[in-house]
């Protein structure tokens, strides 16, 4: 026995001293931020790994921070998100008629293996995009354009009937179906960016889906950045181009995206002293930070809606009056203030007002009595008989189920009715979305395109992602109107008659527009929100405060 | 001994196999499909997804089809990850997670047999209640408190470690002492339970009447019986440590093998599922029929019963 602690004890006593030298050998050491800010290098939390980087084959924004890195396209958004300016594009015109853009390219543009920037770069790039074969999530982005539709939805093969040619190496010209007064904004967009098409066809082909050439090495680029490292689930490492005609407004030297994809984690890394700027940050931090550090903490608007979705075609909500007392009966205020804090503002509009820049008077409101008497029209006074319905919750965000609890809650109090929670797993979700199987839903849709008419189309018969599966043939013709509408007023005049009929028959009830809430580290110079979440790499650069 | 071996490796063949082909029509039944997206494409796009993959192929077909790659060794491409196949990606990971499971077993080696072994020595005295003490609370409080814990006082507050990463030895340190101390805990109390039964037995008496150390009782004698239900234990258990750990590897952003184990089911990512479902089975099973021989190696009444 002692024989045998005699053994132990000397075993004990190495581990420690072993533990001894390992906490004297590190120490407090040089943490990442600090060595960021002695090479200009940003560390950023980029939320997961990218499926790809290839820019037609997904529709991922995390895809698209990166991409902005990489990638210029004809025109650049400026800081606040709205303004735009040249990138390859150093002029261009707009017909009088608002349908025919012109865009003259700039000599100095290159690609970052010294190949010039050419007009047919772009044209392949738009090309590839709407690909059939490809089949972009995004595609719709470009439906503007004269046939884009048409050749997505293979009723023409043929690309050159659509409106996006190339006269010469130096010119691009859209011919659009209609007047869209956000195309020039839309440019800006990841998606949207020039094709170095001899880089595609050595690895397999330009319409060929997971070719290499988007690997470090391969990827040849014609942004401020090119792609240096790529270590799947650890790091993307972009370092500066010096072949970027505008390479001296580059402040920084390489920027590393990190999937972060627990934001508790990744806020704890912030803390270590590993990044210096956040995807996210966990709910239960927001109010400390906004207390403590309120200048670490970046809060924003960004053009995310979250909505009830009414499966229009099935009883109990297949009646305009079932769904109005509904909508009437959510208090907006109370649950951003108790439950959202922070996070999410109420709506009163089914777009989010200032989105392409229009304004709209509040639609939507919270009136418990009209809720009541319209419920009790529709045969269920005080929530009597009325059946037995499931709010469906995808599971994903945080925040859908204590938002959905508080629905629940309020719909009881106003109307007396019992609602289920039927909480699923996002794609279980996503499933009885498209197959309609739900009663009514919790809802929201991520604006890719700075103006309403991207939400507005949810509203019109048959569009693959009108989850309400409504039809009425007023709302039609008011979104055709939109689009053919001649100029800004009668545009505007329509877009404030689609939000109308959407009050009135509330197909869809806006709960609250989402705000993005990120930690900036203080060293991280000409950090801007926007809410389009666009940074501009080169807008960036590292300092100590002073 | 071969016949037992082999009849044990043709077992496995068909339980793998069984596996495979309910995890192939499983997935299949599973609401929502790789391509379903937050925004919903037209019809035709979908189409043309499909037919890229042959997910527009009969089932049988496509399963044959698997099966018949599979046995050319190719898991095929990867759906959530477009630029890279299953077998890329299990080569990536797999490594990752081997290198955490091989550190943190390890030490749940050192530290469970070492305790579990004074606790059965010095059994109800305050060296017992330690170790035995250790043991509960290493079974009961879950790895995603112990994590963040040792994350907040060694990475943040003594900024000794990163939070989370891997890229250098010291971001080794402290997800192999998490995921080692959940896996030492059981162990100490299997060692401590196997050491006593083992302890109380007559050849022990016999060992320490012909008067050999109690140092040498213990390591030579005792421990090779004591230690039976451990290598039981070790058989799953060693499978899962290297099969990586999805809470660990989510607190601490390990590119290991364990995420995509959940992300794929999640992603629907058809492939991928069957990639790692397979790879699992397949450690499992061997490290069993490894456990056994171990088992028949260490236990003459196994191997007489053999």
């Amino acid at each position: 026995m002692t024989l045998f602690l005699r053994v132990a004890t000397p075993v004990t006593a190495a581990t420690l001293t072993c533990a001894t030298l390992l906490v004297a050998g590190c120490g407090r050491r040089e943490t990442t931020v600090e060595s960021g800010l002695r090479t200009q290098t940003l560390h950023v939390g980029n939320q997961s790994e990218p499926p790809d980087l290839d820019p037609h084959t997904n529709n991922s924004s995390i895809v698209g921070y990166i991409h902005d890195a990489l990638l210029e396209g004809l025109v650049r958004l400026a800081k606040d998100g709205a303004t735009v300016l040249p990138g390859v594009a150093e002029r261009w015109e707009i017909s009088p008629d608002g349908r025919t853009y012109t865009f003259h390219l700039r000599t100095g543009a290159v690609w970052s293996n010294g190949d010039p920037v050419t007009a047919e770069d772009f044209v392949a790039g738009f090309r590839r995009f709407l690909d059939p074969k490809l089949g972009c999530e995004a595609a719709n982005f470009l439906f503007s354009v004269e046939r884009a539709r048409d050749f997505l939805e293979g009723r023409t093969k043929d690309f050159a009937d659509v409106g996006i040619k190339a006269p010469d190496a130096r010119t691009v010209v859209f011919r659009l179906a209609f007047r869209a007064p956000y195309f020039l904004a839309l440019l800006t967009d990841s998606h949207l960016r020039p094709l170095h098409r001899p880089s595609l066809e050595k690895f397999g082909g330009v319409d060929r889906r997971g070719g290499k050439w988007t690997q470090p090495g391969n990827f040849v680029t014609n942004g401020p950045f090119v792609l240096t490292e790529w270590k799947p689930h650890t790091v993307i490492v972009v370092t500066k181009n010096s072949r970027y005609w505008d390479a001296a407004r580059v402040g920084l030297e390489a920027i590393r995206f990190y999937p972060t994809e627990d934001s508790a984690a990744e806020e704890r890394a912030y803390r270590a002293g590993q990044l210096h700027v956040t995807m996210e940050v966990p709910q239960s931090k927001i109010e400390a930070y906004a207390r403590s550090v309120p200048s670490e903490l970046r809060s924003a608007p960004v053009l995310r809606s979250n909505f009830v979705s009414f499966s229009t075609q099935r009883p109990p909500f297949n009646d305009a009056r079932v769904r109005r007392a509904f909508a009437l009966a959510i208090d907006r205020e109370r649950l951003a203030a108790s439950v959202l804090k922070g996070r999410g503002e109420p709506a009163f509009s089914y777009v989010r007002p200032g989105t392409g820049g229009y304004a709209f008077p509040p639609f939507h409101r919270f009136d418990p009595a009209e809720a009541r008497k319209l419920l009790a029209e529709a045969g269920f006074p005080g929530g009597a008989g009325f059946p037995k319905v499931d709010y469906a919750v995808g599971s994903r965000n945080q925040d859908n189920l204590a938002v959905a609890q508080a629905l629940q809650e309020m719909w009881h109090q106003t109307l007396g009715v019992k609602v289920g929670i039927a909480s699923m797993e996002f794609k279980v979700w996503l499933d009885v979305l498209r197959t309609k199987t739900f009663a009514f839903t919790a809802d929201n849709w991520n604006m890719g395109i700075n103006d309403p008419s991207e939400m507005l189309a949810l509203g019109v018969t048959g569009d693959p992602n009108n989850d309400a599966g409504w039809s009425d043939p007023r709302y039609d013709a008011a979104f055709a109107a939109v689009n053919s509408a001649p100029d800004e007023p009668a545009r505007r005049a329509a877009i404030a008659r689609c939000e109308q009929l959407i009050a009135e028959e509330a197909p869809y009830a806006p709960v609250y527009f989402s705000i993005q809430n990120r930690l900036v580290h203080p060293t991280v110079v000409g950090w801007h929100n926007n809410p389009l979440q666009k940074t501009d790499w080169t807008a960036l650069s590292l300092a100590r405060p002073k | 001994m071969l016949r037992f071996i082999t009849s044990r490796f043709l077992q496995s063949l068909l339980a793998l196999f069984l596996v495979i082909t309910a995890t192939f029509f499983m997935l299949r039944f599973v609401p929502g499909g790789p391509f379903t997206a937050e925004k919903a494409v037209t019809p035709e796009i979908l189409r043309n997804l499909e037919a890229h993959y042959g997910l527009n192929k009969p089932l049988w077909q496509q399963y044959l089809d698997y099966l018949g790659s599979l046995l050319q060794g190719d898991l095929g491409p990867s759906f959530k990850y477009p630029n890279r196949t299953v077998n890329e990606i299990i080569a990536d990971k797999v490594p990752v997670s081997a290198e955490l499971g091989a550190l943190a077993l390890s030490l749940a080696l050192i530290l469970g047999i070492g305790l579990g072994t004074l606790a059965a020595v010095r059994r109800n005295t305050w060296v017992d209640y330690t170790a035995s003490t250790f043991g509960m609370a290493g079974i009961s409080i879950p790895t995603f408190v112990v994590g963040p814990l040792l994350v907040l006082f060694f990475a943040i507050h003594l900024g000794w470690f990163n939070a989370s990463g891997w890229y250098g030895p010291l971001d080794r340190v402290l997800p192999s002492i998490v995921l080692g101390l959940a896996y030492a805990a059981p162990i100490s109390r299997l060692t401590r339970g196997g050491m006593l039964e083992v302890l109380n037995q007559d050849f022990i008496r016999t060992a320490r009447a012909k008067g050999a150390s109690e140092f040498r009782v213990v390591t030579r004698h005792a421990l090779r019986g004591g230690l039976l239900p451990v290598i039981s234990y070790l058989g799953p258990a060693v499978a899962g440590i290297l099969t990586g750990s999805f809470v660990i590897e989510t607190i601490f952003q390990i590119p290991g093998i364990g995420r995509e184990f959940v992300n794929s089911a999640f992603n629907r990512d058809y492939t991928l599922v069957l990639g790692t479902v397979i790879l699992y089975a397949a450690l499992i099973m061997a490290l069993n029929l490894l456990v056994d021989v171990v088992q028949a190696w260490l236990n003459p009444k196994v191997r007489l019963e053999a």
